[in-house]
């Protein structure tokens, strides 16, 4: 590494004094936009008459030198060109105006290269910073939901600090990561989510689904430094960033100073309320209690039970006792035929809706820009504070930014940022976990109140069901939290120089590194851990970039233009897991390391190494023919010596008809046809070409996270790693094609993208479920083949535009069709859920559910069981529900009028089912809004069937006509229950559609009239709402949540998660 | 000068490739994931293991059917009902095939390549012993073509449960008493890592010998000779309750017995059953010891228990056991001698109180056991008092009460209601538990039986 470092900046060195060379004189200045003053990067500064010249850096500034009596031409597509003789002037500002038929914009591609769009034969698609500020969202991946047409985003849960998970163009690995890269400035950072659940292996067996929710590191980005950010999304697009951006690239350009400018100081504070937007349906109509002989009877720990359910008399039913009760502060709960009554009606507890309460978040954010003539700066530090929806949440995030860059020499510019973030915050148990949050408080019984204590006096709990069988949720709130604490710093250094005017070099190296610090606690008389238990958990992660890149700009003849970059890569990522797991806390609630009485301590290391060499030729013809060719080869440290090395290839072609064919009308002014092919390679996860042993835990599903965690009883021991290793892994494919257009109507009034992308991965690395009588559980195996397909378009129209008065609109739409073609041989479904009910099955799209149905005859009807009148189960699962959306569609409409502007984005899912388990159970205790109809008699449609005597079931032809009561209130068999703890999985997949209000927001501009007695330049004052309104069927919780977050590949599932919010705030935006 | 540059430029790119094609060493090693360990370092995993598959999930299931416990709440109140889906196998299969037996198998074999016959005995034994378990609770289950996924096999055909039991079974054993009887072993020999038995050979022997024993015995159905082959086996099995073939395990939060931490883990999802608890007379002092109060119910329990403590043993073979198998045999045998029967008996039911409680059998309930017998006419009747008085006395040993039902009827269960399902369509008590889930979906074509049900009776139990 170290020799590689000299090597890298002694070419940089080497080649700047070779192309060090003499000129006349030199003039300098700045392009601005003429209708908004903004700075103009990229536009082309030539000598007339000749092939010399240079373009503007990002901010606008450019430096020519000239001989005598020059004259200077500025151009950019979309602009009109200007020329300007030089005279005797050092200093030439340009002004630019519009070419409204060549509208376009400049965006970022691979490796920081900037483009423009016009020149591009595939899709790719900008967000500008005010679209993410709209959004209202701490997590600045949740604020792309919506506004990027293939473009997917899923949050995990309305928790402080929740991650979310994006998926560009749909899922195309089966075991790897399918999350896209993450580039600032050019520099790729880490966008990991580390789980912290009970156990090492469980943090990856399970996928954390017991444990908090946790961020995706890229929540550590301060959304209000970003300026930019470009969404590159197929392989064409992303070839150069190689194989880490095989799931396509996320590339932010961050907010930057510029030359020859005062500083600017802007301030911007917002606030805003959170509070839950949607929770579970819950009766509060029966108490806690069983049908006894066919009588509901209440059952309670006030009677000495664990009863876990709700299938008891109605609770109007009942009456307080002149006796008191450790369990309620009204007194003994009897039925009142009971001789101790009294005319006092028990009470009816809405838990749910009176655990939450508002949330708040805050945030403030500073920064100064400005430059001089030969260097910028931009300094921002940001705060946010944040308190969740459950008591005892909360999140928060430091950040401070500096990006500075000085001509350093002639022609040489070094840049250089670094980015402090500290994050993290308290975070609360969810999902299949005893100690969940919303475990405990939805499948409490609205006969008891959890909020009347949850700790008696003896250090004993108080929950519904008695101790410490479900924790109370005020118990886990308070007692079982976790904190996180991030420290992490992002930094580059760019050195930049042109060593002609159509030729640069620039080197680039950039380091993010954090430690993560946390605490996973679960106190003395918490349910899954009575004894207590404190986890101290150190993640330190480094990345490190290094990038060399030559980039050549050249002008071949008139009509024919080169642009080709040639470039090097290398990639190392280290991360450090440095687990103590103390059980036996000595006292409760102290959580030092030092209360427990067994410490397991276990290291946990991911390394990954990648060195890349890339180039890329572009040639344009007369602005009317693009032709790009792409390639890069990779070598990675994860895939056995012998298939390392891997190249992959893409190659583009953009044309642009108008030009060719001269059109022009105001009706249709500009036609660009395009097409790609390309592919990208992955790499395997870490360490899995070679078997090994692991430091042995015995337990069982049932006992996590204790058991017999070795060392123990004296000695310590290990056994075989669950994967069996393979040492012939090679590097997965995927293989793309696009096709696709911009156009523009009425004057560019009206603009459409469209795009059709077919995209296949072969050899796709998966982990395969083998069966454990083989030995071992799981083998890394080559083989799978996964093809999506889909249309994305972004539709921009200006609907209104007249004097002050503006209405615009812009449309999203993406919609992916995903197929897994094939998978092993001999391996027909892989499960990535940790309860087996999400699979990546051959020919099914990937993560189709799977899981119990009812038993149903040929003709689909339902078979009944002549016994009870109850339908049966097919005693072989199948295919139930599919999590992928038919499409999805973002529509943002902006009104607005002098310095008044109106903006909303209405976000549409159509389809996409979620496994709601959490209503699974909740119908089966009795709590479940639907099981009100529990004294209701049904006849369930469908036709009998008959046990044959080696005990099957087959149907008949007999209509089924038995009358049941469905709750089985009569002593019958109760529907709700009768298929197990979480029920039919055929009953719990739910539509996850949904149509959303995702953000509102209102902001006026203060006139210059009125800034005029004020010390400020600019104002502007907002109003935003966050989830304002969502109309769905699911019944759960939103249906945008995600058990496991951005940590695997499951989807759309449901499992006692914790619900999300909908905000209302405002903010304020001064610049001094 | 310009082609200089590119040629440079060139030369430098293509110095990058080659050097950086080299080789990354041993960047993909996991370093808390060794390649190799010693078996002294895989035994306690084995051990360990086992037992807390036999100790833990075995038992509970057992005990659920044979209603000693009561589901209450999740899926073991499923289970309690007979609804025992194919899924929710998968766990108990992978403790048993993944974490005990392929660490014993791989014990087996690195004995072989170390000349270690003493660790080869010792892991026979276990292996012997988790099969035999299997097929007790699933029927044919893969033996002779397991553990070899490191070979590139992925789909293990099965091994009837007649093989099983007439070979596989008694030839592991039978081996496993050669290798621990050879006077050396080069490659080592178990000691203090030997959680069991703390590498005593003499008492492995013993275990083997009791396991011959027990599963000769179990095939009686099949076999009418296998109740005198067993009783002749009776001069070298466990000898005493101090001979117990049992895992103990620690106070320590992390070294804790499998009932005991289900029951801290999962309290509220079992209790005792109904129909155990009432089995118990009054002079019975083990009651207390073995109903643990609340234990399962609340996670605490208001009296001391026996079998969940976070020490308590893991029972794989008990002397106990021993004697209730030469009671029945001595009974059952085609020369039925009844007065020896009584006497095994007598020594089982004391053996049990000594074991649980520390003294011997109570006088009044001994007079008690004595009526009984006494009352019961016919060898039907006497094997009824028999199983029942080893319905409590073997309880939380392995899978033996719901076996024993299986084989012979008792004790006198009344089935649940409720017990009618798409899996167990009669609604009686299950004679076996389905095949789980991944072995339905990636190993169908060697599965013996297709759809789950739980009535199919196998080899031992027609």
């Amino acid at each position: 590494m170290k020799n590689f470092l000299r090597f890298s900046f002694a070419l940089v060195f080497l080649s700047g004094s070779i192309l060090t060379m003499a000129q006349d004189r030199v003039v300098s200045g700045k392009v601005t936009a003429l209708d908004d003053n903004s700075e103009l990067p990229g536009v082309s500064v030539l000598l007339k008459g000749t092939t010399t010249g240079t373009i503007t850096d990002v901010n606008g500034n450019y430096k020519i030198t000239v001989p005598d009596n020059a004259v200077i031409v500025f151009s950019f597509v979309g602009l009109k060109s200007q020329e300007v003789s030089v005279g005797s002037r050092s200093t030439i500002d340009i002004q630019m105006e519009s070419d409204i038929k060549q509208l376009s914009e400049v965006v970022v591609t691979a490796a920081g290269i900037e483009a423009n769009k016009r020149e591009l034969g595939y899709s790719i698609q900008n967000v500008q910073a005010d679209e993410i500020m709209k959004s209202g969202e701490n997590n600045f991946v949740s604020a792309l939901s919506g506004k990027v047409a293939g473009v997917q985003v899923t949050s995990s849960s309305g928790t402080p600090g929740a991650a979310a998970q994006i998926r560009i163009r749909g899922n195309k690995s089966v075991q790897g990561s399918n999350g896209p890269l993450f580039v600032i400035d050019g520099v790729p950072i880490d966008n990991s989510t580390f789980n912290t659940a009970d156990s090492p292996e469980d943090d990856v067996a399970n996928l954390g689904s017991g444990g908090v929710t946790n961020s995706n590191r890229a929540i550590d980005i301060n959304p209000s430094d970003v300026a930019s950010l470009t969404v590159l999304k197929g392989p064409a697009a992303t070839v150069l960033y190689g194989i880490r951006a095989a799931n396509g690239a996320v590339v932010i350009t961050t907010k930057k100073g510029s030359r020859n400018s005062a500083a600017k100081i802007k301030y911007s504070f917002g606030y805003s309320i959170d509070k839950v937007n949607k929770l579970p349906d819950l009766q509060t109509t029966y108490a806690q209690g069983a049908v006894v002989g066919g009588v509901p009877t209440f059952q309670s720990p006030m009677t000495g039970s664990t009863q876990s359910q709700s299938w008891g008399p109605q609770i109007s039913s009942l009456r307080y006792a002149n006796e008191p009760s450790i369990w309620d502060p009204n007194g003994l709960i009897v039925p009142s035929n009971d001789p101790r009554a009294t005319s006092r009606v028990a009470n009816s507890y809405t838990n749910a809706e009176d655990f939450f309460e508002n949330g708040t978040n805050a945030t403030h954010n500073l920064s100064v820009q400005g430059g001089t003539e030969k260097a910028t700066y931009f300094f921002s530090v940001g705060r946010l504070d944040q308190t969740g929806i459950m008591p005892n949440s909360s999140y928060g995030r430091t950040s401070f930014r500096a990006t500075t860059s000085a001509e350093i020499f002639k022609n040489f510019t070094a840049t250089l940022s670094a980015n402090y973030i500290n994050s993290g915050g308290k975070r609360l148990q969810n999902g299949s976990n005893t100690s969940g949050v919303m475990l405990g408080l939805l499948r409490t019984t609205p006969s008891f109140d959890n909020s009347a204590g949850y700790l008696f006096e003896d250090g004993s709990q108080r929950a519904y069901r008695g101790g410490s069988i479900y924790d109370n949720p005020y118990f886990t709130v308070n007692k079982n939290f976790t904190t996180d604490d991030v420290n992490r710093v992002i930094g580059y250094t760019q050195l930049s120089y042109d060593a002609l005017p159509w030729l640069n070099f620039t080197y680039r190296i950039g380091v993010d590194t954090y430690g993560d610090d946390r605490i996973f606690r679960n106190d003395v008389a918490s349910s899954s851990v009575p004894v207590g238990q404190v986890i101290n958990q150190t993640i330190r992660s480094t990345d490190l970039n290094s990038d060399l890149l030559m980039t050549i700009n050249k002008d071949l003849t008139d009509k024919l233009s080169l642009s080709t970059t040639i470039g090097h890569n290398y990639y190392n990522k280290d991360v450090h897991i440095n687990r103590i797991d103390g059980q036996g806390l000595a006292s409760p609630g102290f959580f030092n390391i030092a209360s427990a009485t067994a410490v397991n301590v276990s290291e946990g290391v991911t390394k990954r190494q990648l060195y890349g060499v890339y180039g890329t030729v572009t040639l344009n013809y007369n602005s009317e023919i693009f032709i790009n060719i792409s390639g890069r080869n990779d070598w990675s440290s994860t895939l056995p010596e012998e298939n390392n090395s891997f190249f992959y290839p893409a190659t583009s072609i953009g044309w642009d008809f108008t030009q060719t064919f001269g059109i022009n009308s105001t009706l249709f002014n500009y036609g660009k046809l395009r097409a790609s092919w390309g592919q990208v390679g992955n790499d395997a996860p870490f360490a899995v070409t070679n078997s090994g042993f692991n430091q042995s835990r015995v337990r069982d599903g049932w006992t996590t996270p204790q058991g017999v965690i070795f060392p123990a009883l004296g000695l310590n021991a290990f056994n075989p790693n669950t994967t069996l290793g393979n040492s012939e892994l090679k590097a997965e494919t995927t293989t793309t094609i696009e096709f696709g257009g911009d156009f523009q109507f009425l004057n560019g009034r009206i603009g459409l993208d469209v795009t059709y992308f077919d995209a296949t991965t072969t050899d796709a690395i998966l982990n395969v479920t083998i069966p454990s009588a083989s030995g071992w559980q799981q083998r890394a195996v080559n083989s799978a083949e996964l093809n999506n397909k889909g249309i994305e378009a972004a539709i921009s129209a200006n609907v209104i535009s007249s004097g002050d008065f503006n209405y615009d609109i812009g449309v999203n739409f993406t919609r992916i069709r995903n197929t897994v073609e094939k998978l092993a041989e001999g391996i027909p479904f892989i499960t990535i859920d940790p309860f087996g009910t999400q699979r990546i099955a051959e020919g099914e799209p990937f993560g189709i559910f799977f899981g119990s149905r009812f038993l149903r005859d040929s003709n689909g009807n339902m078979v009944i069981n002549p016994a009870d009148g109850i339908p049966y189960e097919d005693p072989t699962q199948g295919i139930v529900g599919d999590p992928n959306p038919d499409f999805l569609l973002g529509i943002r409409n902006t009104v607005s009028y002098k310095g008044l502007s109106l903006s909303f984005l209405l976000d549409i899912r159509q389809g996409g089912d979620v496994y709601n388990g959490t209503k699974g159970v909740l119908n089966n205790f009795g709590v479940g809004a639907e099981t009100l109809d529990r004294n209701e008699t049904v006849v369930f449609p469908g036709v009998l069937g008959q046990v044959q005597t080696d005990g099957s079931v087959v149907a008949t032809e007999t209509p089924n006509t038995i009358a049941i009561v469905k709750g089985g209130t009569d002593g019958g068999t109760n529907f709700y229950q009768n298929y197990g703890f979480v029920n039919l999985t055929e009953l719990t997949i739910e539509d996850g559609s949904w149509v959303r209000m995702r953000d509102v927001s209102l902001t006026y501009d203060l006139p210059t009239s009125m800034l005029s007695k004020l010390p400020f330049s600019a104002v502007n004052i907002g109003f935003t709402a966050r989830n304002l309104f969502l109309k769905t069927d699911y019944t759960g919780i939103d249906p945008e949540t995600n058990l496991t977050g951005d940590s695997s590949n499951v989807i759309g599932y449901d499992y006692f998660n914790n619900p999300n919010t909908k905000s209302y705030g405002v903010n304020l935006n001064i610049t001094f | 000068m310009k082609n200089i540059l590119f040629k440079k430029v060139l030369i430098l790119v293509f110095t990058f490739t080659f050097i950086t094609s080299c080789e990354f060493g041993d960047t993909n090693v996991d370093p808390a994931v060794p390649t190799d360990v010693a078996m002294s370092a895989l035994l306690p995993s084995g051990e360990a293991a086992i037992s807390w598959a036999i100790g833990g999930e075995m038992v509970r299931i057992s005990g659920l059917l044979t209603q000693q416990f009561e589901g209450i709440n999740a899926q073991q109140a499923d289970n309690y009902r007979y609804l025992i889906r194919d899924a929710d196998m998968d766990g108990m299969w992978q403790r048993m095939y993944f974490n005990s037996l392929n660490t014993i198998n791989i014990v087996i074999k690195k004995a072989d390549e170390l000349n270690a016959p003493h660790y080869k005995g010792v892991a026979q034994v276990l292996m012997a012993l988790g099969i035999a378990n299997l097929t007790d609770a699933f029927g044919d289950v893969p033996y002779t073509d397991a553990f070899e996924a490191d070979e590139g096999n992925f789909t293990p055909t099965y091994d009837t449960q007649q093989q099983l039991y007439s070979t596989i079974i008694p030839g592991l054993l039978d081996d496993a008493i050669v290798n621990l009887s050879a006077s050396t072993s080069a490659g080592g020999s178990p000691g203090g890592d030997d959680l069991i038995y703390g590498g005593d050979l003499t008492a492995w022997i013993d275990a083997a010998n009791s396991l011959k024993m027990r599963y000769t015995f179990q095939s009686v159905k099949q076999n009418a000779g296998a109740y005198d082959v067993a009783l002749a086996m009776m001069p070298n099995v466990i000898a005493s309750n101090a001979g117990d073939f049992e895992m103990l395990f620690g106070n320590g939060a992390n070294e804790t017995n499998p009932q005991y931490q289900f029951s801290q883990s999962r309290a509220g999802n079992i209790k005792m059953g109904d129909y155990f608890t009432n089995v118990f007379s009054a002079n019975d002092p083990r009651g207390e010891l073995f109903l643990d109060g609340q234990l399962f119910e609340e996670g605490e329990g208001d009296s001391p228990s026996y079998y969940a403590n976070s020490n308590s043993p893991v029972v794989l073979m008990s002397y106990v056991e021993i004697k209730f198998i030469e009671s029945e045999a001595q009974l059952m045998k085609s020369a039925s001698d009844p007065i020896a029967a009584k006497a095994a008996l007598d020594a089982g039911v004391a053996a049990s109180f000594q074991k649980v409680t520390g003294a011997g059998t109570p006088a009044a309930y001994q007079a008690d056991l004595d009526a009984r017998w006494a009352a019961a006419t016919t060898a039907n009747d006497q094997l009824e008092v028999i199983i029942n008085e080893k319905y409590i006395a073997c309880f939380s040993q392995s899978l033996i009460a719901w076996t024993d039902y299986r084989r012979t009827g008792f004790p006198a269960l009344t089935v649940v209601p409720n017990g009618v399902n798409a899996f167990n369509a009669n609604g009686e008590i299950p004679r076996r538990l389905p095949y789980p889930q991944e072995e339905r979906l990636l190993n169908l074509s060697n599965l013996p039986i297709q759809t789950p049900n739980l009535q199919t009776r196998f080899w031992w139990d027609q």
